[in-house]
């Protein structure tokens, strides 16, 4: 197919399919399309293998990660690595004194940073939050959109029980996805803000598959997932949320980055995620 | 395929003319029934002759009068055709197809063949380093659309759309190649 036999519409309308963002009836005509310029379905076939090439890659990927760190965690617990437990006492006495003299003669007192990888997300509701999208042409607001707002404002104004109560009706009385991922990621931050990390995680995950093309907010759901996990000291879920949002990396990239790296550290992992 | 040929042939109770230009539209009407609603190979066959064979009688009664109503009509007969042979198998099918808005192609949801993988990796291994990039970072980030691809390689959005049908016709003829051996 050259250039001058293209169909833009097509290409386009393809990328949207695969994507999950076209109406049963966007569907259809796109079919119909397909039918009368049969050498796109080739397209479209090569198009689906190359996804599920790099979702199986991706998913190989995280399994060897996580397969590593389990390696790394038995060989030190069943301390394959260690010479003798005589040996290993011996050691760890001598780099203990070492490490008390050298604090005592630098006056070096502050807490090793790799320690215990912290939590670094501080919710600013007013930027955090998912808000209606404001069109300027439009005249009207819909009826969930208006919610949204009115949630957003009873948050803002510190009536956080107000704010939830809102998010729960919009999500039994609202079926459009990207909309109630939007609630869930609201109903997520809140959360996060009181210290409810399990809820908080509970809903920041049912958000994400539904934020497609939202990823500013996606890149949030991810980043407040790494950090409620960072609080409940499970690094190893953590790093894996961070490295997600590190993927987008378009708001917090150099502070995903640190944790990235600390996390890699705490962790033993010796690749680090470019 | 020229619709006024088909009807015509039909008209004429030309009946292996007519079969013969609706065999044409086999492989498109199985290429639907496996990439949109995930059929088998055997299943997916069956449909879409039940659904020639229902759209050869409705051209006949004069109830589909155009190329597109006539795609459309098939369309419909297919997934028709493959619901009920689900149901009366009571296999059910995640998600509602009739009424499921924002689908994707249910066949991204079954696993990659281990035949398909290899001649993909070995076709993308092939490409010139640009395209692999390109084609990598577009893959890689499938949130991701056009305008971002665009302005990561520095390039207009038409440009970037125009690569990756380059790229997509490449692994393609490669694939095709590959394929015949």
């Amino acid at each position: 197919m050259d250039n001058e036999s293209r169909d833009i519409n097509i290409e386009q309308g393809i990328d949207a399919y695969i994507k999950g963002d076209l109406s049963e009836n966007e569907i259809n005509e796109l079919w119909i399309q397909l039918f009368k310029r049969p050498e796109y379905i080739n397209q479209l076939e090569t198009e689906i293998d190359l996804v599920r090439l790099y979702r199986a890659r991706e998913e190989e990927y995280e399994n060897n990660e996580s397969s590593n760190f389990r390696e790394q965690f038995q060989e030190l617990k069943s301390g394959k690595e260690m010479v003798s437990w005589k040996w290993f006492m011996a050691m760890a006495a001598i780099a203990i004194i070492l490490f008390v003299s050298i604090r005592l003669l630098t006056g070096n007192h502050k807490k090793s940073k790799w320690k215990q990888v912290k939590a670094s997300a501080h919710v600013t509701l007013s930027k955090d939050l998912a808000s209606a999208q404001v069109i300027r042409s439009a005249e009207t607001i819909s009826s969930a959109d208006s919610l949204l707002n009115i949630g957003f404002k009873a948050a803002l104004g510190g009536n956080s029980s107000k704010a939830m109560k809102i998010y729960r009706s919009m999500l039994n009385n609202f079926s459009e996805p990207q909309l109630r991922a939007k609630v869930h990621f609201n109903m997520g931050i809140l959360q996060y803000k009181a210290g409810k990390y399990d809820d908080c995680i509970d809903n920041f995950k049912k958000a994400v598959p539904n934020l497609k093309h939202v990823n500013l907010i996606k890149e949030r759901a991810y980043w407040y997932i790494g950090n409620a996990y960072l609080k409940q000291q499970e690094p190893v879920r953590a790093r894996l949320a961070i490295y997600r949002a590190h993927k987008i990396g378009k708001i917090y990239a150099k502070e995903e980055s640190i944790l990235l790296k600390q996390l890699n550290h705490q962790l033993g992992i010796k690749k680090p995620d470019n | 395929m020229e619709y006024s040929e088909l009807v015509d042939a039909i008209k004429q109770n030309d009946r292996s003319k007519a079969d013969k230009l609706l065999r044409r539209l086999m492989p498109r009407l199985l290429a639907f029934l496996r990439i949109h609603l995930n059929a088998n190979q055997q299943d997916a066959e069956d449909c879409a002759q039940q659904a020639l064979l229902t759209s050869l009688e409705a051209i006949r009664d004069e109830k589909i009068r155009n190329k597109d109503r006539l795609f459309s009509f098939l369309l419909t007969c297919c997934k028709n055709n493959y619901l009920n042979m689900m149901n009366r198998r009571n296999v059910h099918i995640h998600g509602d197809i009739s009424h499921n808005n924002n689908s994707k192609p249910r066949q991204l949801s079954s696993l990659m063949n281990k035949e398909r993988r290899t001649l993909l990796e070995h076709c993308l291994e092939q490409l010139s380093r640009g395209y692999k990039t390109f084609i990598d970072y577009w893959f890689k980030y499938p949130d991701s659309d056009a305008r971002a691809a665009a302005s990561h390689f520095n390039i207009s959005v038409n440009n970037a759309w125009t690569r990756k049908h380059r790229v997509i016709n490449k692994l393609n003829d490669c694939y095709k190649k590959k394929s015949e051996y």
